[in-house]
């Protein structure tokens, strides 16, 4: 079960600290089918507190579908999914309750100031978020007093952030959370989704900036067309995926024993140089560089961008 | 908690509100004003009445015209405010939650912890308390005339028309609320809700002519509430309370199709 311990022993003193042995999220067999239409089948995985699980897929490949049956949003066609232990399909929104939410598609009451929003919000779920709201607010640099309707896309994006974050949630369900953000707020949304990490808290992250899942993430799940095709650690999905080493010798060496090395499926040689292509293990491949006398070494580790490629096909 | 959430409703629709509160009142003024010239020439008026056309008497439901119960019913209560309350409930109707849907403002307010049954009943209080506010309106528009005008009828009287206009709106209101919900789109909700009204309304009108309209018109919801000429018959309980119990039946369909429709 979730427990919320003491929080002054809480390095955070400002968020609570997550504890719990159980996925804070959890979905088994999801599947969406609009009519005849496929939204997405047999999706399973979890996301354990303190993790952050990249969400990744092309445009349609049923992120958004998943991440919109999590908070009750659509009917989940078969299979279940858990949100803190509690389900899904439970119409009562117990499952909401510690959890937050930023759409793919942002719209806000636009007649409404960003502070007598965000005050709407946190009366509709019976907390009082007001010294949240000042500190997220005052760190996303997000005028409070302005009235959303003249708002940029950017600080409306931070908005969305603000409210999916100021009731410290155990759950952060964020589709493409920082589009619209600029480099710099980019960079406090990071550090701001760490420190929920670090508190324990479960992020199911969708974005199409590679580069920041990559920042971000511990583990991805990736679908395509409405199935889950690639489901693993970041490292261990590197490690899985081609990538390639460059040794430089003294002297031009055989490439022979490189290329009937064990993982090595690709090799070219130029001048003083062996680019080597590997999966798996890299240590067959070290071995026989270090017996031809290898004096640099230098990894390319797969993007992943390529991993993603890889996985989808390369669409 | 939801409370706030039926104060924004109505937060938000104050000037279209107050807007249906004017036309009302200016009506009504309009109406009472002109009440003065019948009563002081009413031979003159019952002749002209007289000599319209029975079809035309029928279908308006003109009796009695130079009476103050008679006046007030055929030119507030025939068909000028029934109409003006069929189109304020179809509007807040309509809005309940396909405003949102529509706008793309449900997803985070539908993601919060709360049942859908929950917005939707607050959604549903607010419509409701602009509807009660307008009938209000009404009634009392109603009784300052009539003091002005030295008219006798009843306080009682004017409450009576008040609850049936408010009637009027509910099943527009209702109408609306299940397509707008069922469907997730305010003009379909709004327009299926109007044309259905009419149509009822057509129906109702044409019974004393067509005698298919007048097997049915016992089923049609608007001989429940205009047609129970509440101002000059006094309160109908029955039809009162099967107005309000298919009001009831249609929100509750409403509700069911909501709860599990995706967003």
């Amino acid at each position: 079960m979730t427990k919320v311990p003491d929080s002054g022993t809480d390095p955070l003193p400002t968020l609570r600290k997550v504890v719990s042995d159980q996925p804070s999220i959890s979905v088994r067999g999801l599947t969406k089918f609009y009519g005849r239409r496929l939204g997405v089948e047999d999706i399973s995985f979890d996301v354990q507190p303190g993790q952050i699980m990249g969400f990744l897929g092309p445009n349609g490949s049923g992120k958004t579908t998943v991440m919109r049956m999590l908070m009750g949003l659509l009917e989940v066609t078969r299979g279940e999914g858990f949100v803190l232990g509690h389900d899904i399909a439970d119409p009562s929104g117990r499952a909401r309750r510690e959890v937050g939410y930023l759409p793919g598609t942002l719209a806000l009451y636009e007649n409404l100031t960003v502070d007598t929003y965000l005050r709407l919000l946190a009366d509709l779920r019976d907390i009082d978020c007001a010294a949240a709201i000042g500190a997220l607010t005052e760190r996303l640099q997000l005028p409070l007093t302005a009235p959303i309707k003249g708002l940029s896309k950017g600080n409306k994006q931070k908005v969305g952030v603000v409210q999916a974050l100021m009731h410290d949630p155990k759950v952060l369900v964020l589709d493409e959370p920082t589009a619209g953000l600029d480099p710099i707020v980019q960079r406090t949304f990071e550090e701001i989704i760490h420190e929920q990490c670090d508190r324990g808290a479960a992020v199911l992250l969708s974005s199409h900036v590679m580069s920041e899942v990559e920042q971000l993430a511990s583990d991805v799940v990736i679908l395509d067309h409405g199935h889950l095709v690639l489901q693993d650690r970041l490292d261990r999905l590197k490690s899985r995926i081609e990538r390639r080493i460059r040794f430089d010798f003294a002297e031009r060496v055989d490439i022979a024993p490189f290329e009937s090395c064990a993982g090595v499926v690709g090799v070219v040689a130029d001048d003083r140089s062996i680019m080597c292509t590997v999966v798996g293990s890299e240590a067959p491949v070290l071995a026989c560089a270090s017996r031809a006398g290898v004096i640099t070494a230098q990894t390319f580790e797969p993007t992943l961008d390529e991993i993603f490629l890889t996985a989808t096909g390369g669409h | 908690m939801l409370s706030r959430l039926l104060r924004k409703s109505l937060d938000d629709r104050r000037r279209g509100l107050i807007g249906w509160i004017t036309g009302i009142v200016s009506l009504v003024a309009i109406q009472m004003a002109v009440y003065p010239t019948v009563r002081d020439s009413a031979s003159d008026w019952g002749q002209a009445t007289e000599s319209f056309p029975e079809v035309m008497k029928d279908i308006f439901r003109i009796t009695d015209y130079t009476s103050e119960t008679g006046y007030l019913s055929t030119e507030l209560l025939s068909f000028m405010v029934p109409f003006i309350f069929m189109g304020l409930g179809a509007s807040w109707g309509s809005r309940l939650v396909a405003e949102d849907e529509e706008a793309g403002t449900a997803d985070i307010l539908f993601a919060l912890p709360l049942r859908r049954r929950s917005i939707l009943g607050a959604r549903a209080a607010a419509g409701l308390t602009a509807l009660t506010l307008c009938a209000a309106v009404f009634v009392i528009s109603l009784a300052v005339g009539a003091r002005m005008l030295d008219m006798s009828i009843p306080l009682g009287h004017f409450a009576n028309a008040g609850l049936m206009v408010f009637e009027v709106g509910l099943v527009s209101f209702a109408i609306a609320a299940l397509v707008g919900t069922s469907s997730g789109h305010r003009g379909v909700g709004l327009g299926v809700a109007m044309g259905s009204t009419i149509a009822l309304f057509v129906l109702y009108s044409l019974a004393p002519l067509v005698d298919f309209f007048e097997r049915i018109n016992p089923f049609n919801p608007m001989q429940w509430t205009v047609g129970a000429e509440s101002l000059r018959n006094g309160l109908s309980v029955g039809y009162s309370a099967v107005a309000l119990m298919f009001a009831v039946v249609l929100m509750a369909g409403a509700l069911v199709a909501f709860d599990r429709r995706d967003l």
